[in-house]
């Protein structure tokens, strides 16, 4: 099975918050998925070793990035059914506000979605979502959709 | 890569790379990952972080996650404009832009190589590649950044509060 048929498998079974068990980098970060109020969310727990700057104590910029584009990639396997793997092309990340030493939340939300790219725009908040402490956009391409033949 | 840069600040005012690098060496996340400065001066900062299977993204291919090369460029960024501003001077990501050329190649370092390519007195502009250790000429990544300065010690005291 390739990772392609695995996530498949979860998505069939409505059970794509466990696409995070599949990827080794997503399981060492701690990252967490969960449905809230139809939304699907992220989550990335605080922990002690995902301090960038212990002076100020705030976390590392890169994990915040991280989480946004893991964000993106688990949103848009929900949305939008391939029999492959979308690919990142870029990432484009705004940092709103030091991330303090609590959990951090991100959601996704498709801007656009082309036939080959598709835009996704993410945010990451800590008090609440209108308080955004950073935000992304994201480009994917996109495998060929399934055909009939198929 | 080899901008001119002026400086905006006194030339008697120089960046203090012993602490710059502790302070990198000493960090949380740089520690849990095996984030490494190589070198870092005015030109250029380099840093590295070995291949581990924990950082994997795909595992079909061994590649590692954008997370990883994303925590190293920005990581190397900063550390490039830490090398050209004075002692004691914060540096916060304000955004960076990272464009993954292709998928790096499983079981080898990585490297992020930076530069600082222009100052003001409240933001500075890095730009700079990821490569595999021993291939700089056909990048995994490419990135560009821009960082706040504060002049308040290394890290920053707004700890939740807008910079």
């Amino acid at each position: 099975m390739s990772l392609a048929d695995d996530i498949a498998k979860l998505r069939a079974e409505e059970r794509l918050t466990e696409v995070i068990d599949l990827i080794p980098y997503a399981r060492f970060t701690g990252f967490q998925a969960y449905w809230e109020d139809g939304q699907l969310l992220a989550r990335l727990p605080y922990r002690d070793d995902h301090i960038g700057n212990y002076t100020a104590n705030i976390f590392h910029g890169g994990l915040i990035g991280a989480l946004m584009e893991h964000t993106a990639f688990m949103h848009l396997l929900h949305h939008v059914e391939r029999n492959r793997l979308p690919k990142i092309v870029n990432i484009s990340a705004n940092y709103l506000r030091p991330v303090a030493p609590t959990d951090v939340i991100a959601s996704g939300a498709i801007v656009r979605q082309g036939a080959r790219v598709a835009n996704v725009r993410v945010r990451a908040w800590q008090k609440g979502w209108d308080d955004p402490v950073a935000t992304a956009d994201v480009h994917f391409l996109l495998p060929k959709p399934r055909t009939t033949s198929e | 890569m080899t901008d001119k840069v002026q400086s905006p600040f006194p030339p008697e005012l120089k960046p203090d790379m012993e602490a710059v690098l502790h302070f990198y060496a000493t960090s949380p996340h740089h520690r849990a990952i095996g984030l490494k400065s190589v070198s870092a001066d005015a030109e250029k900062a380099v840093m590295k972080i070995a291949y581990d299977a924990r950082f994997v993204g795909n595992p079909d291919t061994g590649a590692l996650h954008g997370g990883i090369v994303t925590t190293l460029l920005d990581s190397t960024g900063a550390l490039a404009v830490l090398a050209r501003v004075p002692a004691g001077t914060a540096v916060a990501t304000l955004d960076l832009r990272i464009d993954y050329l292709r998928p790096a190649l499983p079981k080898l370092d990585l490297i992020g190589s930076s530069h600082c390519f222009r100052i003001t007195p409240n933001i500075a502009f890095s730009r700079g590649t990821a490569y595999e250790d021993g291939n700089p000429d056909d990048p995994v990544a490419s990135f560009v950044a821009t960082y706040m300065l504060k002049p308040v010690g290394i890290g920053m005291d707004t700890g939740g509060k807008q910079p």
